[in-house]
């Protein structure tokens, strides 16, 4: 039988472990390399679609993507699901925004985009 | 797919700490609960359900909730068990329903207690007759007490000044062929001795042994795992097969 002290230990350190667990998305949000810098890419989507260059624009909202789905894994576990979903819908219509060359729209869009990326921790 | 893997982890956290949480809360027995244990309880439950299976909401958020339902369920034992006021007021009182044999409508009208319910409790308890009890008192968990008139209470060895002896706890030696070293060490017994009791009982390897038990008037109580019965009984009226 373990003595009380190192049971307590254990308790205490399974529950710092959850709780790690549920707070590590601040973390793992953060760039680990060029790939996953989601906030990078959405800023120079955000200057492409201002300075009206769509065929830049175009490649950023990729990069923007391909960097998110790297992102979504790693703070899928500790992010409100309906921040996730608000990203994922948010990206579709910025494609097609800057398919159609929409600037308002596209505009309106990456706001939302900032603001939800935000709200993930 | 990663809903999946979302619900599981969530389980894994709710399932551990409303482990941890129900050990830290103690060992208060089902029926010892007031009606807002029952309701706290309840809704603690429900917390951990919605922490394992709501992935609208992050799981921090409703983690913390558990963790503050249970704090202040802490905090209000911690209070009562300290503090007799403040016990009234947060578990109530004990309500006599039954003085001297007479029923207190007043009473049981203020706990919102019928009739139906005192016969019920009373039968309960082996009472049939209302004129037999001589005092009931409902407590604040529900339950009902009562105190039989003392010409319907069971004669008890001291009313006819009978001699007892002393009945304390049996200690348990062996369950399922695993002795229990320390049970033996704080009887100051050896292995030796246990072995030597079940070799006179005519058990002669120890993993024959299902439960033994040292009663408190010294001698050894052993059950093997082969019954031997002669004549078993079948209380079943079903063939089977199962």
């Amino acid at each position: 039988m373990p003595s009380k002290t190192v049971l307590y230990t254990l308790v205490g350190i399974l529950l710092v472990l959850f709780v790690l667990l549920m707070v590590s998305g601040t973390i793992l949000k953060k760039p680990f390399g060029k790939d996953d810098d989601f906030n990078y890419h959405v800023n120079q989507t955000h200057t492409a679609i201002t300075n009206n260059q769509w065929e830049q624009a175009e490649n950023s909202i990729k990069k923007t993507e391909a960097a998110w789905k790297i992102v979504r894994k790693r703070v899928l576990f500790s992010a409100d699901q309906n921040d996730i979903r608000q990203i994922d819908e948010t990206i579709a219509m910025l494609r097609s925004n800057i398919a159609a060359h929409e600037r308002g729209l596209a505009l309106e869009n990456i706001a939302v985009l900032k603001v939800t990326w935000e709200s993930i921790h | 797919m990663e809903d999946v893997l979302e619900v599981l982890i969530r389980s894994i956290i709710a399932f551990f700490t409303m482990f941890i949480y129900s050990r830290i809360l103690g060992k208060q027995a089902i029926s010892q609960l007031t009606f807002f244990d029952y309701i706290a309880g309840i809704t603690i439950g429900s917390i951990a359900a919605t922490l394992t299976i709501d992935l609208k909401n992050r799981a921090l958020s409703q983690w913390v909730g558990l963790t503050a339902w249970i704090i202040l369920v802490l905090i209000f034992e911690y209070i009562t068990a300290k503090n007799r006021k403040l016990t009234k007021i947060f578990d109530g009182e004990a309500t006599v329903v039954i003085h001297n044999g007479k029923i207190l409508e007043d009473n049981m009208t203020k706990m919102r207690y019928r009739m139906a319910d005192l016969l019920k409790q009373l039968r309960s308890k082996g009472i049939f007759d209302l004129s037999e009890v001589e005092f009931a008192i409902l407590e604040t968990n529900g339950q009902l007490s009562v105190l039989k008139k003392s010409q319907y209470q069971p004669l008890t060895p001291n009313d006819i000044n009978l001699p007892t002896e002393y009945k304390g706890v049996s200690v348990e030696l062996v369950e399922n062929g695993i002795i229990m070293e320390q049970n033996l060490k704080n009887l100051g017994l050896t292995k030796r001795w246990l072995y030597t009791e079940l070799e006179n009982k005519g058990v002669k390897n120890i993993d024959e042994v299902v439960f033994a038990c040292l009663q408190t008037d010294g001698t050894l109580y052993v059950d093997v795992k082969r019954d031997k019965l002669q004549n078993p009984v079948d209380i079943s009226d079903y063939k089977g097969p199962y």
